[in-house]
């Protein structure tokens, strides 16, 4: 008898095969979903489709982890940046989808991508070269940190790639921020905060509470001079994870959650996830819910939602043909 | 392909009951076999590398190299140079010291492939992913990973992992999609510390945490935590390109390490301070520096105005206090102030910028009061 999580994926299928029929790879999937779409994935319009091992690369392991693009960015101009590290590249599209130009990577092993300042690429490599590249739109390297030093001692625990108006900064086991290159590009002397810093100057700091079925956010001031603004997000289904968190210039903030549901008993297989998308004002009062089915596959993927420019919740996420970039309804304020 | 390849399958194929029980031990005692193989190559096939302790001996021992086949989407369409490195499940069945206890640096020695680790076996137990520990496994059915610490705040966790030819074996920080399940050896020594017992460490560069003995395990470590600096200790310039107040921090510990926390940027308000950052001292609006309220001073009628980084009660073509009512020694009255003698009326003051400025506040004022009488 199918699952519940079985029919759903069956669901969503459908609608992403509706897509494939549409757009044409690997130019921009900008047909909007159709009407016979799943009411689950009618706040999803597809913004981008690039097939496996022809626009894309990928690695399936055998006896050794299988991944995907590890990333992707959303750029201050409504183009997308997909980390394409299995063939060395980053990709860069327009507003529209359409392929820009790529920048070329010195290895497999970067993780995650970022734009910052609108106009420079910023690619990391937590594991084995342990840098940071900074690199400008002709793909030359302008900086490149090594990230070791003080606030991070093991790079591989380095949880998130957080480019701001200050400069950049890497936050360390979703427990603290440090700030490695200043608002030039230019390495600095490191200043540690707690939790990951906002936009608008403000610090945000998540933390599961399954006790209480949920996720726990405050934000406030990053030195912590005054109370913050706290608030519980609560899921219907247990919360595993945290899948992303961030802020808008205006203090909005996107949380979104990994629902699940495992079986009691053993091997405990899940029987349904998704992916729970919240949008709060400043105050932490929700504005706006989604839920994505679309979780994350056993390929290995680090950047999965992105809060743009816009305020829209950007997801890049596989499926047997390829790797899919939408935007989801709704702004975060 | 490599004798142990066969064993491997065989392994894989008939659960190893031949094998005595993994020896008892402590869940720490595989998190630091596991912490020993960082550094290392990954080998398809491989299961060994060269310990100092909880560190790899990189030093003694070659990592050796892995590179792709051309074309190659990973291994086993790949190269090994070197005699030591490990797959995944060779670095995990070493690490467990399953089906059978040998050094880590034994090569070619049995061991188990990646889907083994997915079902119940008598070495282990499938764990609910919810309940993941140290030195637990998490497995799929073509990868397997060593947990090191209890979940995060965001639910990932810390991990050792062979995670492919062109990584090597890597220690981070990462999550598991919901194909993977949890395994737990057996053989775990139950009781790893005394009830309330507690241990503490230094952190970067200032500040402790701590761990305490919950039903005979240990907790995961807390935050750093550490007391700030304190008197002069505690102020820091922030450099850069930072201006006013924001150029002036406070030093604060912070996740155990002490960093110049710079003043936040505030509203400009008059006291000789660049309360906002933009480089300039009290250039705010007349509300915020208090400026253009009607008072009243020993000149008789003025206005307040924003005046050497203060709010003055000022009058125009006058000035009190007068520039030598400052406190020092008044030289007509020696042993007195001139405070204390009593502050005059001076002509003039405030100079030709002041002057203008008083006479313009002056000027709005009167504006603002015409019209309030016209409107009512």
């Amino acid at each position: 008898m199918p699952t519940r999580s079985l029919l759903k994926t069956l669901a969503a299928s459908a609608a992403l095969l509706v897509w494939l029929a549409t757009a044409a790879t690997p130019t921009p999937a900008a047909t909007p979903v159709t009407a016979g779409a799943t009411s689950v994935t009618a706040e999803a319009r597809p913004f981008l489709f690039l097939a496996w091992d022809q626009d894309v690369g990928r690695v399936l392991g055998d006896e050794s982890d299988s991944w995907g693009p590890m990333s992707f960015a959303v750029k201050a101009d409504g183009g997308v940046l997909v980390l394409d590290q299995a063939n060395l590249r980053i990709l860069d599209f327009d507003p529209t989808g359409v392929p820009l130009a790529s920048y070329a990577l010195p290895s497999t092993t970067f993780d995650d991508v970022a734009e910052a300042g609108g106009h420079l690429v910023l690619a990391l490599d937590r594991l084995v070269s342990r840098t940071l590249l900074v690199l400008d739109r002709d793909g030359e390297i302008v900086t490149e940190l090594d990230l070791a030093g003080r606030g991070i001692e093991n790079p591989g625990l380095i949880t998130a790639l957080i480019p701001r108006p200050d400069g950049v900064w890497l936050e360390v086991s979703h427990r603290h921020s440090v700030r490695v290159l200043d608002a030039a590009m230019r390495p600095c002397e490191r200043t540690v905060l707690l939790g990951r810093p906002t936009p608008d100057g403000r610090a945000l700091i998540g933390k599961l509470d399954r006790g209480a079925g949920g996720a726990r956010l405050l934000v406030g001031p990053r030195d912590g001079s005054a109370p913050g603004v706290e608030a519980l997000v609560t899921g219907d289904w247990p919360v595993r994870r945290i899948v992303t968190l961030d802020a808008t210039a205006r203090g909005g903030v996107l949380a979104v959650l990994h629902e699940a549901v495992f079986s009691a008993v053993s091997p405990f297989r899940v029987q349904d996830e998704r992916y729970r998308i919240v949008r709060l004002d400043a105050d932490l009062q929700e504005t706006g819910l989604s839920f994505s089915p679309w979780t994350l596959t056993e390929l290995d993927q680090r950047g999965e939602l992105r809060l743009g420019p816009d305020g829209r919740a950007w997801q890049m996420f596989f499926t047997w043909e390829g790797v899919h970039v939408v935007t989801w309804e709704g702004r975060t304020p | 392909m490599r004798l142990s390849l066969t064993i491997l399958i065989l392994a894989s194929i008939l659960p190893g009951t031949a094998f005595p029980a993994p020896p008892e031990e402590p869940p720490d005692a595989i998190v630091c076999r596991g912490y020993s193989a960082v550094g290392f190559s990954y080998w398809w096939g491989g299961e060994c590398w060269c310990s100092n302790g909880c560190a790899p001996n990189l030093s003694s021992c070659s990592p050796g190299v892995c590179t792709p086949d051309a074309g190659s989407t990973g291994c086993p369409d790949c190269t090994h140079s070197g005699t030591y490195g490990a797959d995944c499940s060779g670095f995990v069945s070493k690490a467990w010291l399953v089906p059978n206890p040998t050094e880590t640096n034994a090569c070619g020695v049995d061991r188990y492939v990646a889907s083994s680790f997915t079902a119940d076996h008598a070495y282990w137990d499938v764990v609910s992913m919810n309940d993941l520990r140290p030195a637990d496994a998490v497995a799929s059915s073509s990868h397997v990973i060593l947990v090191m610490d209890f979940e995060d705040a965001y639910g990932e966790h810390e991990v050792v992992e062979a995670k492919g030819c062109t990584y090597g074996i890597v220690n981070q920080s990462r999550t598991f999609s919901s194909s993977y399940s949890g395994a737990r050896r057996v053989s775990l020594t139950t009781c790893t510390c005394e009830e309330g017992q507690t241990e503490s460490e230094a952190c970067g560069d200032c500040g402790t945490r701590v761990r305490s003995c919950v039903g005979c395990m240990w907790t995961g470590w807390s935050d750093c935590d550490g007391p700030d600096p304190q008197g002069p200790d505690a102020a820091c310039e922030v450099g850069g390109d930072a201006q006013g107040v924001c150029a002036r921090g406070t030093r604060r510990c912070v996740a155990g390490w002490l960093t110049c926390t710079p003043g936040a940027p505030g509203t400009e308000v008059c006291d000789g301070e660049d309360n906002d950052c933009d480089g300039l001292t009290d250039n705010g609006t007349a509300v915020t520096l208090g400026e253009g309220y009607p008072c009243l001073n020993q000149c008789g009628e003025g206005v307040s105005a924003c005046l050497d980084g203060a709010v003055r009660c000022v009058t125009p073509g006058s000035t009190w206090p007068d520039q030598t009512c400052n406190g020092d020694d008044d030289p007509e009255d020696p042993g007195h102030t001139t405070t204390e003698d009593g502050c005059a009326c001076a002509a003039g003051g405030g100079g030709t910028h002041g002057k203008a400025m008083i006479w313009f506040l002056l000027l709005a004022l009167l504006v603002g009061r015409v019209r309030l009488v016209r409107r009512s």
